[in-house]
């Protein structure tokens, strides 16, 4: 029976699974979603989950998306593994899976379970590759350090450290090529949809765009190109880079306040960001024909600017990339809403988070906008302050609610419509342009049927997912006694 | 670069000796690193006198557990060798001897298995062997390999040598046989292979001839003995080795020669541990010719 | 077997369906994020979001080195001030197991500053299946609310009140198959309900002990209902999960029968007509699939003999196969009643199996999507877990009403398959942007 994972998502379907506030809300995916999401996107990979069955059924739903990962064979520990380990469980499980399924690649996952317990994984898979004749990885999690996401990072790491790196020649590598990668599923789509259109008129050659629907052969290309772009840094990449000199390029830089630097959004920021590539890359920018190429995007946003432009917005719980879209278009941001227990859910100090709302302010303002900082206030008060500056719009934070905003009579809209985290250049600013020109024409529905109750502390979120995620946060980042 | 690791039963003197070692090792000119693997974190007190080390597992967990900046919002927050030496996870002992403590959980709770993991794999990972460059680097893991964990030093990439300290009561000989297994299963997997066994005078018996046939039915050899004396308790007590303590001494004059013969050992041997049974049979009946 | 792609999941995902539901109850998870975030997943999309329960402990990385008890001790203290519940329930993964976290000596040092009742339930992936944490986690839930009750002498129990065991409200249709299950026991049988576990608060648990009679469905709780009888005195009837119209008279007449009371036959008359009735207005429709459609059946034990009751014989389907993905007590006698019938241990098997019998129809779950599709047959979603759909009305598969959704299920399913062909055409073609990226 052929392995076929199935790399791609309904964006449709998963416009209604965003909206739960799972990610870094509620709660964080682990390892093994991360290790599968990677592994997911190529052709012809199973994973094997070196673990108790758990590990492995759990596992089959993707947490934020709608796709389901149908396998997930495992190794299904007893108590017996657990006393006297599971190495020899895994050797025979690695050549059986190769019998069944001839599978172009093995990913071996390892488990708390058989973390803890202290098996040699590297030393059966070693042995296996002599009986196997496909490329077997194992992914520990432990390569990585906490780099997130650390299951995704660490697969991917393995992958070009166990079976890039010792299988690619020592070819001259061309200036001017480079590799592309997306995030996944439905998200910066514009890599491919803009990016490397781009990246083509600058007079690059863009390879191939990874990871998704890749044969495993494919990914000894990693290591032949001059540049790998990646969306944000990429350990795999990096590990290339040094050693086989195969630079690798980060479009989003999260640690930035010029959100210029940290975001490719935009004209500008788009072609600093090709200019950038195009130095590493070892080749000159053709000017002229990214000219042309921007031309008719340039005249489709400046259009939507003249509709937008002197709107007054207020956005709330944002990383940066609604205000750099407010700016672009010329939108004036009246204010700005944190509710920081969000940011506090990635484990954020509360000196960073008040440096990370005074640097958006800070480059706010070096634009001419004075936007009034609201940090932790009651919801109603949030409603008063907005009608009081006679707000337009407001942009709601990735799972706040646009319907209590319209309940109260302000037009809302979710930063999740717009689509602009992990994106590149300008489409993704026109289409979220589009969206917002829709959203004004609109204006409040009149009844709408939504309404729950919100949660006092954490007003983005309902009242039982606010006092899940509340735990979460509290659970994982208070320091015990 | 020469690694070992020196294990044995609990209380046998391991730490004692890795730390004479060192020393003399040091005094001879030789860069030295001990990496500590017991979670007491006392495997290298005698080279520093207690000074404040911070066990490794104890800086991760609180660099684990504090908050992120924004700068760190992918990447986490890194262990870095310069981290490790600003907070005293990597101190300098007697002769600048490097010491190492990897740390673990408090008695009954955690899993110190997966600490001793978890602490060399981050030392591998932080450069430290490179950055360093010991002569030699002695890796002190506690008593028994109860747990993969415990065993981590003899996985390939680590140790190149092992030594098992035993004295020739039976109960320490019954946990040297044990070890053995241990050393068979990863030496036939390329992992560390016995340098020999290192006799310890301790408790009642002191009948190194024991250890020696020991030696020979499992496919070893004793590569030093070790004899009772004072002075290897006496520096103890001050938290030294008998290298620093009594240098004119004739324990020191023997560590050193212990020392010596370790770095001009070249033995790879893999050993035929003994059944049970054989074992009992072997010590009673040596027992009773002697 | 050394490598398994398991169809059922570890205790933990059964102790999470006991919790399930209980409005009052929240359930710690004390193991790494993986082991809370797959159950929170689990849980909230399919149950009730209102009640969502499941919270990690907070158990770091670092803390498998070092333990956990202080982190747990803290994540219990710190449940207890936010969410305020009745019942915590501690449920200890593998990284706490392994590492033999002492989870019963920190609800002990907590329970003097923490009032509220805490059961510690071991739920390690290597030590069992998912039925298993399941049924224990019921009776000590229970075990628990009831301590108080344990010394008294007698009870006052109240005629003709029933309490419901084997109920899950995170099944595709809870809602409807809940309010319908209250109808017909009130309507036909005019009996009051003390409590349907596990949809309740936990006050509500309490008036089990009032009960004449514990109603095990499919027999999912037994275990519950056997720690009744022994404790309480109180009597318990398995009867089929109530799948069907047979299967819910035979539950109807069970009932009635142990209790002594009679039928409202005009009721069930009614019921049956209402069937009738819409069976007549879709004739052609139910004709085109009676007594010919050829099908598989996986899922629990507890639905997947009923449905399949159902289905060979009121619509005399061709039952192919029934695997079975989760079991219960009652398992091991039905599966003797049906030939083809078997415990599944592996996805593979299952998939070789499918795809050797070809079925036109699959009813399982989300998890049967793609080798119904590989297949090329239908898929009718009716058992846990079903993510890929969502149930906000009160349409049901349970009882006479359940009857006519399975039929209409079926049938727009069994309809579907067109959709399907042709969009597998036009992807051949080239000519489908569903793909386009």
């Amino acid at each position: 029976m052929k392995i076929i994972n199935i790399p791609y998502v309904s964006e449709i379907a998963s416009k209604i699974t965003e909206a739960f506030p799972f990610h870094n809300a509620a709660c964080i995916d682990g390892k093994i979603l991360g290790a599968l999401w990677a592994i997911y996107q190529i052709r012809n990979v199973l994973p094997i989950i070196h673990g108790p069955i758990g590990c492995s059924w759990q596992r089959k739903f993707a947490l934020m998306g709608s796709e389901i990962h149908y396998w997930t064979p495992c190794t299904a520990w007893s108590e017996t593994e657990v006393v006297y380990g599971g190495e020899e469980k895994l050797y025979k499980a690695i050549v059986e899976a190769y019998e069944k399924f001839k599978p172009k690649m093995i990913v071996v996952l390892t488990t708390c379970a058989s973390d803890m317990v202290g098996d040699d994984v590297e030393y059966v898979v070693d042995r296996a590759r002599k009986v196997v004749k496909c490329p077997i990885v194992y992914s520990t999690g432990d390569k990585v350090g906490k780099t997130r996401q650390v299951g995704s990072q660490d697969v991917l790491y393995s992958i070009v450290e166990q079976y890039v790196v010792p299988n690619c020649e020592n070819v001259e590598i061309e200036d001017g090529t480079v590799n592309l990668m997306t995030i996944g599923g439905e998200y910066s789509r514009s890599i491919v949809t803009e990016l490397e259109g781009v990246l083509k008129a600058a007079g690059l050659r863009v390879n191939k765009i990874y990871f998704e629907d890749r044969e495993v052969e494919e990914l000894l290309e990693l290591a032949k190109v001059r540049v790998n772009v990646v969306p944000y840094y990429q350990v795999w990449a990096r590990y290339l880079s040094d050693v086989k000199g195969v630079r690798d390029f980060v479009l989003i830089n999260f640690e930035e306040y010029d959100l210029e630097k940290a975001y490719p959004l935009g004209y500008e920021a788009a072609i600093n960001k090709i200019f950038e590539i195009c130095k590493l890359a070892n080749v000159e920018p053709d000017e002229k024909s990214l000219e042309r190429f921007y031309k008719p995007m340039l005249d489709r946003f400046e259009k939507i600017k003249r509709r937008v432009s002197g709107l007054k917005v207020c956005i709330e719980n944002d990383w940066g990339t609604c205000m750099l879209f407010a700016l672009k278009l010329g939108l004036k941001i009246e204010a700005l809403v944190f509710w920081t227990e969000q940011y506090r859910g990635h484990g954020y100090s509360e000196s960073s988070i008040k440096m990370m709302i005074d640097g958006y302010v800070q480059y706010l303002r070096q634009y001419g906008q004075d936007p009034e900082v609201i940090v932790d206030e009651k919801f109603e008060n949030v409603i008063d302050k907005i009608k009081r500056r006679n707000i337009d719009l407001v942009i709601t934070g990735w799972w706040s609610k646009p319907f209590k905003y319209h309940k109260n009579g302000v037009v809302a809209i979710s930063s999740r419509n717009l689509k602009l985290f992990f994106e590149f250049g300008l489409t993704p600013l026109i289409n979220a342009g589009e969206v917002l020109i829709k959203k004004i024409e609109k204006g409040i529905p009149t009844n709408p049927v939504v309404d729950i109750e919100i949660n006092e502390k954490l007003p983005y979120l309902s009242k039982r997912w606010g006092e899940l995620t509340l735990l979460f946060h509290l659970n994982r980042y208070e320091k015990p006694e | 670069m020469k690694k070992i690791a020196i294990y044995g039963k609990g209380g046998i003197g391991k730490s004692t000796i890795s730390t004479n070692i060192a020393a003399a090792l040091a005094e001879m000119g030789l860069k030295v690193m001990v990496v500590g693997c017991d979670p007491k974190t006392d495997c290298t007190r005698n080279l520093h006198g207690g000074k404040m080390i911070k066990p490794l597992l104890e800086y991760m967990r609180e660099l684990g557990l504090s908050e992120v900046d924004v700068s760190e919002i992918i990447t986490g927050k890194q262990i870095t060798l310069e981290g490790l030496i600003e907070n005293n996870v990597i101190v300098r002992g007697y002769r600048d001897v490097i010491c190492i403590e990897v740390g673990g959980p408090e008695p009954g709770i955690g899993c110190a298995g997966r600490g001793i993991i978890l602490g060399i794999e981050t030392l591998q990972k932080v450069g430290i062997f490179n950055y360093f460059k010991p002569d030699i680097t002695i890796f002190d893991v506690p008593g028994d390999i109860v747990c993969g964990g415990l065993a981590m030093p003899l996985r390939r990439g680590f140790a190149d040598q092992v030594y098992i300290v035993t004295s020739a009561e039976y109960l320490p000989l019954h946990a040297a046989n044990n070890l053995l297994k241990a050393i068979k299963r990863f030496a036939n997997r390329g992992g560390s292979k016995l340098g020999g066994i290192i006799y310890n005078a301790r408790g009642h018996i002191d009948r190194p001839e024991i250890v020696e046939k020991f030696a020979e039915i499992t496919g070893t050899s004793v590569i030093y003995k070790i004899p009772k004396l004072p002075e290897i308790v006496e520096a103890e007590s001050k938290a030294k080795t008998v290298i620093e303590y009594a240098p004119e001494s004739y324990a020191a004059k023997i560590f050193r020669e212990l020392a010596y013969k370790i770095v001009n050992n070249n033995r790879q041997d893999i050993p035929r541990p003994l059944k049970s049974e054989e074992l009992h049979k072997l010590y009673v009946q040596y027992v009773e010719q002697l | 077997m050394n490598l398994i792609d398991p169809v059922h999941d570890c205790r933990l995902v059964g102790v999470v369906r006991a919790v399930t539901g209980i409005h009052d109850c929240a359930l710690i998870i004390h193991g790494r994020p993986g082991c809370h975030s797959g159950p929170l997943g689990l849980q909230s999309q399919t149950s009730s979001q209102r009640y969502v329960n499941v919270v990690y402990s907070g158990l770091r990385s670092e803390e498998m080195v070092t333990g956990g008890e202080k982190r747990l001790k803290l994540a219990i203290e710190n449940v207890y001030k936010v969410m305020k519940p009745k019942l915590i329930v501690v449920a200890s993964a593998s990284a706490a197991g392994i590492m033999g976290d002492d989870v019963d000596g920190v609800i002990g040092e907590i329970s003097s500053s923490v009032k509220c009742r805490i059961v510690h339930i071991s739920a390690c992936g290597y030590s069992g299946p998912e039925w298993t944490g399941y049924e224990d986690a019921l009776v000590k839930i229970v075990e628990t609310v009831l301590e108080e009750y344990k010394s008294r002498q007698s009870f006052e129990k109240t005629k003709n009140r029933i309490s419901i065991v084997g109920f899950h409200p995170d099944e595709p249709f809870w809602r409807g198959d809940l309010q319908e299950l209250i109808n017909i026991l009130k309507e036909i049988l005019n009996v009051d309900i003390s409590v349907v576990l596990n949809w309740c608060s936990i006050e509500e648990i309490s008036n089990i002990v009032n009960s004449d009679l514990v109603v095990v469905l499919g027999g999912d709780g037994l275990s519950v209902a056997d720690y009744l009888k022994k404790n309480f005195n109180i009597e318990y009837i398995v009867t089929p999960y109530p799948i069907g119209i047979k299967n819910t008279i035979d539950m109807i007449y069970s009932i009635s029968s142990k209790l002594g009371i009679d039928i409202n036959t005009k009721k069930l008359e009614a019921y049956e007509k209402y069937v009738r009735d819409i069976i007549e207005d879709f004739q052609t429709y139910v004709e085109g699939i009676y007594g010919n459609v050829r099908c598989v059946i996986v899922g629990e034990s507890s639905r997947a003999f009923s449905l399949a009751n159902f289905l060979l014989n009121e619509l005399d389907f061709d039952i192919e196969y029934i695997g079975i993905r989760s079991r219960n007590y009652v398992t091991d006698s039905e599966l003797l009643k049906w030939k083809n019938s078997e415990i599944l241990n592996d996805r593979y098997e299952l998939y070789k199996k499918i795809l050797e019998i070809s079925p036109e129809v699959v009813y399982g779950s989300t998890f049967e999507r793609d080798i119904a599709l590989r297949c090329g047959c239908a898929l009718v979603r009716y058992c846990y877990p079903t993510l890929d759909r969502v149930y906000m009305s009160d349409r049901t598969i349970v009882g006479f009403r359940g009857a006519i959704t399975l039929i209409e299920e079926t049938i727009n399913e069994m309809l579907n398959m067109q959709e399907k062909t042709e969009l597998a055409y036009l992807s051949k073609m080239n000519d489908t942007k569903l793909l386009e990226r």
